[in-house]
């Protein structure tokens, strides 16, 4: 991570100048970004054809968190910062201290679908009308606070300065709903205050629930059907129960049961490297893939660095790479762990999200080459059929 | 939406109007009439459930375990509202066929096409091609001298196509459209980007401008042209005065439903949810329509003089058992949306709108022959759409007087329709099932062998769907015999009776060997084959000119109560009422004196909400003068 | 609550590495299905548990050096064919008659899907850079892209372990050259042809018929 810990560290407040308001902003796309592993992991770990409630569930969530991620770039452009994604610190190894949340909060790591899986699910979503209040100067205590904390602070920069010296970031690099749309809300250009609060409403509120409540305000915002917050989402395959419509956040939830399914997942070790796998390198071909998956990933991250930077027309090249993912990822949980000790225990091998300087350098150029292939431009309707897919897994 | 499977009965006995079916005619006028304050009833026969994510779910793992995957094999069987499924038919040893389903069939040749009897109707398993119908379409008995006229012109139905392109969420090149012809407005754009072409319409472009003549002497030049498609793209900013146009998503299951992934099985599923649905009109439902499943209306009760007092319907709960109540309510304006067959059968049945001897005659489709080849290299199918692409070429003018027109599909699914590929290539290739006889092939491939020629194979396939124009001729008909057959709810079942015209059979022949030349030209091996395999005629075979053929159901049901201007020679007028009956709509393919070479869906949603707009005033008439409160508040309506 | 821990049983183990010279495909992406273990349960089922046991003992005799059909007799042959057509399309086919009757099977000879994730997990589409039609889809735009190049026969041999590294085992160029002429001539056979009714399941597809010059097959 580049500035997510540096914000942590320095406690509780309120960003005063525009400066620090990007330095929020790129520690808020990082942290966005820091639940995609933990959560592709919970879900793509699901024995197929099994749990499919858990499934969505997570799914949906894990489509919230990309928008999320979009949106903080479109605010941060907005603002006349610069999003870095393509960056070897962007990606932390799990387990991972979450920041910006409380000091108390365990490590996420990257965990197989599974009660504990889910408590770190919980723990990353925690809204702010469970957690405890703190002052200023003090430390985190939910990601709820912190996007409060960025609202404070754009609000009072535009007081201070007027709304264009705030919003002087060019419009072009907006990311909009032509790029994105249904998929967990619809991505928009913030340009003004109003979007800009707009966009983190959508954030927090997808996330932990609108004021007191367990519901989100997709139907404000979207005209879409309203849906449970993160939290409570997942609270529901915790407990094995479903929220009434009465239910507060408070309480466990009081409705009909979930079926939920804990022995259909593959376990893994979510705390696997590729290291590991390389000693077994003769007898497994899980450390060839597991190289490819991570190969992959960095193209991912190549593709969305791409989008929030003025081409977002590579968004039509992120959600390929997502999916070709998603094969690999799924993959990689079902064959037995390299390691015949662990394989003897019913340990599977895991997609373990290591992305390396080199990783991130070959992965520019190949979606350089992609992008230059398919003549990709702003505006214009998506057509990719200048490439060749390069390898079985590319496109298929 | 207050539909219910099982929900209450209706709370009222009496509406504005009562529609029968729920599928693309009956939701978009429900909508219609619902926005602007009347009470609706809208009946489905078939199931619900589809709406919910679960059900939806259930449709695709159906889909998934289903050996023959065809149009209806993502929805359950029900033996209170039946559907006819292709399955149904076999062909005979010695010549002739046998239907073993829902429809009694009893021509000379068989009637391919099903549909479905479910919420949504088969606009949950269409596959979204959205193509409208040329000017040279709609007066075919005028200017060829074979077919219906229409009494209604392209120009007439250009608002009607904008708005259900609207309303359907269509993704199209209008320059591209203009150019063919079918759209005139210079500044049209459709509300989204073209959904992208196929690598294989790439490959076929590669003959673009080749000429290609045709038995009948008639020359073309081959243009690869894209196809219009009711399916999530990428929203065009310039659309309505760049006002721009926001995707619908999913139903059932908040913010999805996002732009075609490239599932490719559009037909008989989306598992995205980006191909449009009846469904996506459904959620959108005011609080004064009334939608329920479960209800197959028997009968239209007839009223007073001329006029229809409402309709009368059996309700079930369990779609595997035939217990049932009957019911019935009344409306003043009662529309009849089922599908082509069923409006016959029904109007049939009641005994209604028979002036003409028309009602059930006119049956028709878009034979469909198939032609298939293996390319020189790989050309990437199994992805994307059904299809992206056509030659268009031999749709329009010229020589269709002599022999009906066709549009050339180009399959981006390879020989799956043909042959059953890509499974049938495994079969093959292992040597699997034995010989004619029983016995166990000596020869075959297997390991890196078998994976090595599979990938070969498959990757080159081709395959061209080439729908012919069919005519509307009354000895094609729709008819019921209720002291016979009668469906387990004790309705009467359709019988039909079904042929091929010369007019038809020489488009089917020219078809086939337009085919020939366009895989000649494309360097590609031919396989399409259409001889009796071990004797047995294939389903759908017939001779002509000395050459063996077979022809498809398209899915594009349509005729049974075709529109014209005099009540002695057709059922309903260019709104789709009955000449007979002053408040009784018979609405969807059925009402359509021809149907060119254009899959009918737009067509048929357009005429819908033409309709709509004449409802709405026959309403406000009946209810002169008093002020109606609409929906929206106290406004009043004219 | 704590899941029981399920290792991949040792004869699962034992039956995806047969597997490998039946499909041409390797031990990663047989176990990467998540079906093997359905797959065996499956078969036996199918078979007859002994009598599979048997078709294991004759398969795993057959593969060395290298499997072909000949190399098993009648039955074995068909059941090899059978559990490769479930590896490659997610169902278990309908049988030769002679093979069914041989087995004495009590259930009907019709082809079924086994699961329908079994369905999305055929391997025949990733042998020409397709997915499952209806699952795991590729992607907005990704038909337009041209595909990649399906592997040679030696690649897959290399994924799968399967080379001839045997001197006398290897075949010469000569010899190649030869097998390929072969195959052609076999081309039309392993082919699909047309079917007679669209209820025709695709395990009971005929083969493609010879090609006439002008292209109407005779």
């Amino acid at each position: 991570m580049i500035f997510a810990e540096k914000v942590h560290d320095a406690g509780f407040e309120i960003p005063k100048t525009l400066e620090k308001l990007r330095e929020y902003l790129q520690a808020a796309l990082e942290v966005e970004h820091l639940t995609i592993p933990v959560y592709m992991t919970g879900m793509y770990t699901i024995r197929p054809g099994t749990n499919r409630t858990a499934y969505y569930a997570i799914r949906s969530v894990l489509l919230e968190e990309m928008l999320h991620m979009t949106l903080a770039a479109n605010l941060l452009n907005a603002v006349g910062g610069k999003p870095q994604v393509e960056h070897p610190n962007f990606v932390k190894e799990y387990p991972v201290k979450l920041p910006l949340s409380s000091e108390k909060l365990p490590m996420i790591g990257l965990r197989h679908f599974s009660e504990e899986a889910l408590r770190t699910f919980l723990t990353i979503e925690t809204p702010r009308s469970i957690s405890t209040g703190v002052r200023e100067g003090s430390g985190w205590t939910s990601i709820g606070q912190f996007y409060e904390a960025i609202r404070q602070g754009l609000v009072n920069l535009v007081k201070e300065k007027g709304e264009h010296e705030v919003f002087k970031g060019t419009p072009d690099l907006q990311v909009g709903p032509e790029d994105f749309y249904n998929s967990g809300g619809e991505v928009f250009a913030v340009k003004d205050l109003e979007s800009a609060q707009t966009a983190i409403r959508v954030i927090s509120e997808q996330g932990e629930g609108v004021h007191d409540s367990i519901w989100d305000s997709d139907d404000q915002i979207f005209g879409e059907e309203r849906q449970l917050a993160h939290y409570f989402r997942f609270n529901e395959i915790y407990t094995g129960r479903c929220y009434s419509p009465y239910d507060s956040p408070k309480r466990p939830p009081s409705g009909p049961l979930v079926d939920v399914s804990w022995n259909d997942a593959y376990p893994i070790n979510g705390d696997s490297k590729v290291a590991d796998y390389k000693e077994h390198q003769a007898t497994s071909a899980v450390y060839d893939k597991a190289v490819e998956f991570n190969t992959v990933y960095a193209t991912l991250l190549s593709c969305l660095h791409q989008a929030f930077n003025g081409q977002s027309r590579t968004m039509g090249l992120a959600v390929p790479t997502m999916l070709e993912l998603r094969d690999r990822a799924e993959q990689l949980y079902r064959n037995p762990h390299p390691d015949p000790e662990l394989a003897e225990k019913g340990c599977f091998a895991s997609a373990t999200f290591e992305i390396t300087a080199k990783d991130l350098e070959q992965a520019r150029e190949r979606v350089d080459r992609l992008v230059d292939a398919a003549h990709l431009e702003n505006d214009e309707p998506i057509d990719l059929s200048g490439i060749t897919a390069e390898s079985r897994e590319q496109f298929a | 939406m207050t539909a219910a499977a099982t929900g209450p009965e209706t709370r009222r006995d009496h509406y504005d109007a009562v529609i029968v079916g729920a599928g693309w005619s009956g939701s978009l006028i429900a909508g219609r009439l619902g926005g602007q304050g009347w009470r609706v009833l809208l009946l489905e026969a078939g199931e619900g459930g589809t709406e919910s994510w679960s059900g939806h779910l259930d449709s695709v793992s159906t889909y998934r375990s289903a050996v023959a995957k065809v149009p209806n094999s993502a929805y359950r069987h029900n033996t209170a509202a039946p559907s006819p499924d292709v399955l149904d038919l076999s062909p005979k040893k010695g010549g002739g066929y046998t239907a073993d389903g829902y429809f009694v069939q009893d021509g000379p040749l068989p009637y391919r096409t099903d549909y479905l009897r479910a919420l949504g109707g088969s606009g949950m398993h269409w596959l979204g091609a959205v193509p409208r119908m040329h000017a040279d379409d709609f007066a075919t008995g005028t200017t060829y001298g074979y077919g219906r006229d229409w009494p209604l012109t392209a120009k007439d139905l250009e608002p009607y196509y904008e708005e259900a392109e609207r309303e359907l969420g269509v993704a199209g090149d209008a320059a591209e459209q203009r150019k063919l012809g079918v759209v005139s407005d210079p500044d049209y754009v459709y509300p989204m980007h073209a959904i992208p072409r196929s690598h294989i319409d790439e490959h076929c472009r590669r003959i673009d401008g080749a000429e290609i003549t045709d038995p009948m002497e008639d020359t073309r030049t081959l243009h690869v042209t894209g196809i219009p498609q009711a399916r999530n793209s990428t929203p065009n900013p310039a659309y309505d005065r760049k006002k721009g146009y926001r995707p619908k998503g999913a139903v059932g299951l908040p913010n999805y439903g996002e732009r075609c992934v490239g599932n490719a099985s559009c037909v008989p599923i989306c598992p995205a949810q980006a191909k449009s649905s009846p469904l996506r009109v459904q959620a959108d439902l005011p609080e004064n329509v009334t939608l329920l499943t479960r209800r197959v209306v028997t009968r239209v009760l007839r009223g007073q003089d001329t006029r229809v007092r409402g309709v009368e319907y059996r309700a079930y709960n369990d779609p595997a058992s035939s217990v049932s109540e009957a019911r019935s309510v009344r409306a003043d304006i009662v529309v009849l949306a089922g599908h082509a067959i069923e409006n016959a059968r029904l109007l049939l049945f009641s005994e209604l709108a028979k002036t003409s001897d028309q009602v059930g005659r006119n049956l028709m489709d878009h034979p469909t022959t198939l032609a298939w080849a293996l390319a020189e290299r790989s050309v990437g199918p199994y992805r994307g759409p059904g299809h992206t692409s056509g030659w268009e070429d031999f749709r329009f003018h010229g020589k269709r007087g002599e022999r009906a027109p066709f549009r050339i599909e180009i399959s981006n699914w390879g020989w799956s329709w043909a042959t059953g590929a890509p499974m049938s290539n495994v079969t093959s290739a292992l040597g699997l099932g034995g010989d004619a006889g029983g016995t166990v092939k000596p020869d075959g491939l297997l390991g890196p062998d078998l994976r090595r020629k599979l990938g070969d194979d498959i990757g080159r396939q081709l395959q061209l769907q080439i729908a012919v124009e069919q005519s509307a001729n009354p000895k094609n008909r729709v008819t019921i015999d209720p002291s016979r057959h009668r469906d387990a709810l004790g309705n009467p079942r359709p019988i039909l009776t079904y042929d091929l015209d010369p007019h038809t059979r020489d488009g089917v022949y020219a078809a086939y060997r337009v085919s020939e030349k366009i895989f000649a030209a494309l360097e590609a091996t031919p396989y399409t084959d259409h001889k009796p395999v071990h004797g047995v005629p294939q389903l759908g075979h017939f001779r002509h000119r000395e050459t063996d053929l077979t022809y498809q159901g398209a899915g594009h049901g349509a005729g049974t109560h075709i529109m014209g201007e005099h009540a002695n020679d057709s059922v309903v007028d260019s709104y789709q009422r009955t000449h007979d009956h002053p408040n009784l709509y018979a609405v969807g393919c059925g009402s359509m004196p021809s149907i060119g070479t254009s899959n009918p869906t737009l067509t048929m949603s357009a005429l819908a909400l033409r309709s709509a707009e004449q409802i709405h005033r026959d309403l406000a008439a009946l209810n002169q003068p008093v002020v109606v409160r609409s929906a929206a508040g106290e406004k009043e309506k004219a | 609550m704590n899941p029981v821990p399920h290792p991949v049983p040792g004869e699962v183990v034992r039956f995806v590495d047969l597997s490998v010279h039946l499909t041409g495909f390797p031990v990663f992406d047989l176990h990467a299905t998540g079906m093997a273990e359905m797959y065996l349960d499956t078969a036996r089922q199918q078979v007859g548990r002994s009598r599979f046991d048997e078709f294991l003992k004759a398969l795993r005799k057959a593969c060395a050096p290298r499997l072909g059909p000949a190399k098993l007799e009648p039955t074995d042959r068909e059941i090899a064919r059978a559990v490769t057509y479930l590896w490659y399309t997610g169902a278990w086919p309908r049988l030769a008659v002679a093979a069914h009757a041989d087995l004495r099977r009590e259930m009907a000879n019709r082809e079924f899907v086994v699961t329908p994730s079994a369905y999305t997990e055929g391997l025949v589409w990733s042998t020409f850079h397709g997915h499952p039609a209806g699952a795991k889809p590729p992607g907005y735009g990704t038909w337009s892209i041209e595909p990649a190049a399906p592997p040679s026969l030696a690649e897959i041999e290399r994924e799968c372990g399967l080379e001839r590294k045997d001197a006398t085992d290897h075949p010469t160029e000569e010899h190649r050259q030869d097998e390929r002429a072969d195959e052609a001539a076999f081309a039309a056979h392993r082919l699909p042809g047309p079917r007679v009714a669209r209820d025709v399941p695709p395990s009971a597809v005929p083969t493609a018929r010879a090609q006439e010059p002008e292209g109407n097959p005779a």
